[in-house]
C-alpha cells in the first residue's frame, strides 16, 4: 500500500477548515467572555438549517440564502447572550454554571430543530454529486477547494480585524484584562455582546460550508463543537492564529492518524492529542500566559 | 469612568432579580415540559380507550411497550415499523390492548431507560423492539428479568439469538452474511474491502461476512469501522482506496452516514462495484445521495407479500418503509398470542414459543427454539432513483 501522503493532507485541510471555522467563533467568545459556550455548536446546526430552509425549500437565490443565513446566525448568538448569559453574568455566576447553561442550550437548540425538521437526511443540492479533480495525486471536488479558499479567506480577514481595526484591538483589551479595558473607557458588557455576534457569524459560514460539503443532522452540532473546542484548545485558547493551527492540527491527526492505527480510533487520536496538550502544555501552540484576572 | 463603575454598583444591588428567577423558572420548566412531552406517545383502540381496568382475566388490559428510535437519524426505521404495527394493531382490532411507544434513539442508553419506564410504570407484558441490536442487547436482559419477551422487527444481530426472551421476525444475520458473501462471489469479484458501523450490528455483521467469504475462497483485503452516525469518512475510504479490493460492502444503520459515504466514494474516484446491507433500501438514501448510489446492490430481507403492500398504502397512502412488513408480523405474532388467550408475561412468552403461528406479511412465521424465524433474501439495484428487484 503507498503512502497517499496528498490525498490524506487533501483530507485533512477540508475537514480542518471547517474545524478551524467553528473553533476560531469560539475562541473569540471564550476570550472575551471567559466561559464555555458549547451551544455555539448549536449556532452551526442552526446556519445549516437556516440554509437548507431559504434555499432548498423557499428556492431563494443562494447568495440571499447565505447572507440571510449568517445575519440568523448572529441574531441566535446575540439573543443566547441576552437571554442567558449576560443575566446569568450580571448575578455573577460561576464558569460552572455558564458551562451547565451552555450544555441546556445546546440541547435545547438541537431538539426544536429535530422537531420542526425530523431526523431525515437533508441535503442542500447545490451542485451534482460527482468525481473530484486530481491535483498532485489528491482527489477533490471544486466544492471542497471553494471551501477550504473561503475558509483561509475568511481567517485571514478575520485575524487582521482582529489586529488592525479599533473593534479588535478593544475586543483584545477587553479579553486580556476586562476590569482594565472597562476602566480605560471601554464597554466590556457591549464588547462581549459584539463577540457573540461576530463569532456566530463565523459558526453561520462554517454551518453553510457542512451543509454543502456533508448532509444535515440535528445533533452533529455536539461532534463539531468538540473537534472545535479541542483544535481551540490545542492551538491556544486566547489566540486566533492559535486556533486555526489547533483545528487544522487536529483534522491532520485524525486523517493520518487514521493510516497508521486501525479505524474505529479517530476520535481516540483527537482526545490523545487534547489530553496530551491538557497535560504538557495547557496554554496551546500559541498560548500566552493570561491568568491575571483571576 | 465614574459613571460606568457607580452603574456597576447599582446592578448589582438591582432588585431585577426575583422577577429573572421567575422568567429562568418559567423556562425551566417549559424545557422539562417540552422534554416529557416528545418522549411518549399512546396509541389504542379507539372503541376501547375508556374501558375500566380491572384485573378480572376477561377484561385484563395487555399493554405492548413499542420501542424504537423514533428520534434521531434511524428514526425513519422506527416511524416505518410503529406504522406498520399499528395497521397491524387497528386490522386485529383487539380487545383491552394498548401499545405505548417510546424512543430509543438507537442508543443502549436510550432504550434502557424507555424499557425500565415500560415496564415499571406502565407494567408492559411484552415489548415489541427494539430496532437496533445494541439497543436490543442492552435491554433483553433487563427485559428477562420481568419475565417480559421481546419482539423485534429489525434487530439482525447473531448475538441475539442467545436471549432466552428475545424473538425476531427477521432472520439473523448470520444468515444475510452467508447470502451477501455468496452474492459478492457471484457477480464475479474475489477481494472485498467491508466498511462497518463500530457497533454491536455492525460488528458482527462484518464478523459473519468476513468469515463466510473467506470460507468461499475470497479474500477481505481491508475492515474499516466508522462511528454509527459519522459523516466524514474520507480517512477511512483513502485506505480502503489504497488497497485496490474489487468491489465495497457497506454495513451500516445510520442513514446521515449512508449518505455521507456513497457520496464521498463517488468524489474520491473510487469505480468499485458498491455493495450495501438491508439499511440500505430507503428511499431516503437514495434522495439524498442525489444519483452516488447509481449501482448498488443492497442484500435485503422479504419486502412483504403484495396483499400487505395494499393494505398500507390503503391506510396511509404511500409506500411500506424499512422493514415494515417485520413490524407488522411483529406486532401480528404479539396479538396473536394474546388472541389464543395469554395475558401475563410468562403466558404471552409461552404463547410465542410454542402455539404462535401465522402467515404474515413476510411468510409462515413461526419461531423456532431461539426465537428465530427463518428467510429468504432479495436483491435490489438502484437506477435512475429507485429500487429495482434483481
Amino acid at each position: 500500500m503507498s503512502f497517499p501522503i496528498a490525498q490524506l493532507l487533501a483530507n485533512s485541510l477540508i475537514i480542518g477548515s471547517i474545524y478551524a471555522l467553528v473553533a476560531v467563533g469560539f475562541s473569540l467568545i471564550y476570550s472575551t467572555n471567559r466561559f464555555v459556550h458549547l451551544a455555539h455548536g448549536a449556532t452551526v446546526v442552526a446556519a445549516g438549517y437556516a440554509l437548507y430552509s431559504t434555499f432548498t425549500l423557499l428556492h431563494l437565490p443562494f447568495i440571499l440564502a447565505c447572507i440571510l443565513t449568517i445575519a440568523l446566525s448572529s441574531v441566535i448568538g446575540f439573543l443566547m447572550f441576552k437571554a442567558i448569559y449576560e443575566p446569568l453574568q450580571k448575578r455573577k455566576s460561576s464558569t460552572v454554571i455558564m458551562l451547565i447553561a451552555s450544555i441546556g442550550l445546546l440541547t435545547l437548540i438541537e431538539n426544536l430543530i429535530l422537531l420542526f425538521f425530523g431526523a431525515d437526511v437533508k441535503t442542500i443540492g447545490l451542485l451534482e454529486v460527482r468525481q473530484g479533480i486530481n491535483i498532485a495525486g489528491a482527489i477533490i471536488t471544486p466544492l471542497q477547494i471553494v471551501l477550504v479558499l473561503t475558509s483561509l479567506t475568511l481567517l485571514t480577514v478575520f485575524y487582521l480585524f482582529m489586529k488592525k481595526t479599533t473593534l479588535g484591538r478593544n475586543l483584545r483589551a477587553v479579553a486580556d484584562h476586562k476590569e482594565l479595558a472597562s476602566i480605560m473607557g471601554l464597554n466590556p458588557t457591549r464588547l462581549m455582546a459584539i463577540s457573540f455576534i461576530i463569532g456566530s457569524a463565523l459558526a453561520g459560514i462554517a454551518g453553510i460550508l457542512i451543509a454543502l460539503e456533508q448532509n444535515l443532522d440535528p445533533s452533529m452540532g455536539t461532534d463539531l463543537m468538540i473537534k472545535g473546542f479541542s483544535g481551540a484548545i490545542v492551538g491556544g485558547i486566547y489566540s486566533v492564529p492559535g486556533s486555526i493551527l489547533g483545528s487544522y492540527l487536529v483534522g491532520t491527526a485524525e486523517n493520518v492518524g487514521t493510516w497508521f492505527l486501525p479505524s474505529g480510533y479517530k476520535n481516540a487520536i483527537t482526545f490523545t492529542l487534547l489530553f496530551l496538550f491538557l497535560l504538557l502544555r495547557p496554554k496551546g501552540i500559541f498560548g500566552v500566559d493570561k491568568g491575571v484576572r483571576e | 469612568m465614574k459613571k460606568q463603575l457607580k452603574n456597576q454598583t447599582t446592578q448589582k444591588i438591582n432588585p431585577q432579580i426575583t422577577s429573572q428567577k421567575i422568567i429562568l423558572t418559567i423556562m425551566l420548566l417549559l424545557l422539562t415540559a417540552f422534554m416529557f412531552g416528545c418522549s411518549s406517545n399512546e396509541s389504542s383502540n379507539p372503541t376501547n380507550t375508556n374501558l375500566p381496568n380491572t384485573n378480572s382475566p376477561a377484561t385484563q388490559q395487555v399493554v405492548i411497550g413499542f420501542i424504537a428510535p423514533l428520534t434521531g437519524d434511524a428514526a425513519a426505521y422506527g416511524q416505518s415499523i410503529l406504522k406498520a404495527a399499528q395497521l397491524a394493531q387497528k386490522e386485529m382490532n383487539l380487545q383491552n390492548v394498548r401499545m405505548i411507544s417510546e424512543d430509543t434513539r438507537c442508543e443502549a442508553q436510550g432504550a434502557v431507560t424507555a424499557v425500565n419506564k415500560l415496564l415499571s410504570v406502565d407494567n408492559a407484558q411484552v415489548i415489541l423492539g427494539d430496532v437496533c441490536s445494541g439497543p436490543s442487547l442492552a435491554v433483553a436482559p433487563i427485559a428477562q428479568q420481568h419475565g417480559v419477551a421481546m419482539v423485534s422487527a429489525s434487530a439482525t444481530s447473531p448475538a441475539l439469538t442467545k436471549e432466552p426472551n428475545f424473538f425476531r421476525t427477521i432472520p439473523s444475520d448470520s444468515l444475510q452474511g452467508a447470502f451477501a458473501a455468496s452474492l459478492v462471489k457471484e457477480k464475479g469479484y474475489n477481494t472485498l474491502a467491508i466498511i462497518y458501523s463500530n457497533e454491536d450490528y455492525g460488528k458482527a455483521f462484518h464478523d459473519v461476512l468476513k468469515a463466510e467469504f473467506e470460507k468461499q475462497d475470497g479474500k477481505v483485503v481491508d475492515s474499516e469501522a466508522y462511528e454509527r452516525s459519522e459523516t466524514d469518512l474520507r480517512s477511512y475510504l483513502t485506505k480502503v482506496k489504497a488497497t485496490h479490493p474489487d468491489a465495497l460492502f457497506v454495513i451500516g444503520n445510520s442513514p446521515d452516514a449512508m449518505v455521507a459515504m456513497l457520496k464521498q466514494i463517488k468524489e474520491l474516484g473510487m469505480t468499485q462495484p458498491i455493495f450495501g446491507s438491508e439499511a440500505f433500501k430507503a428511499q431516503e438514501i437514495l434522495d439524498g445521495a442525489q444519483g452516488a448510489a447509481d449501482g448498488l446492490m443492497v442484500s435485503s430481507v422479504s419486502l412483504g407479500s403484495q396483499e400487505f403492500h395494499d393494505k398500507y398504502v390503503l391506510e396511509y397512502n404511500s409506500e411500506p418503509g424499512p422493514f415494515a412488513a417485520q413490524g407488522y408480523d411483529a406486532f401480528k405474532a404479539i396479538g396473536t398470542a394474546i388472541q389464543s388467550g395469554a395475558h401475563t408475561a410468562a403466558q404471552i412468552q409461552d404463547a410465542l414459543y410454542n402455539t404462535v403461528k401465522f402467515d404474515g406479511a413476510t411468510g409462515s412465521i413461526k419461531f423456532d427454539a431461539q426465537g428465530e424465524v427463518g428467510g429468504n433474501y432479495v436483491v435490489f439495484v438502484a437506477k435512475n432513483n429507485a429500487f429495482v428487484q434483481e
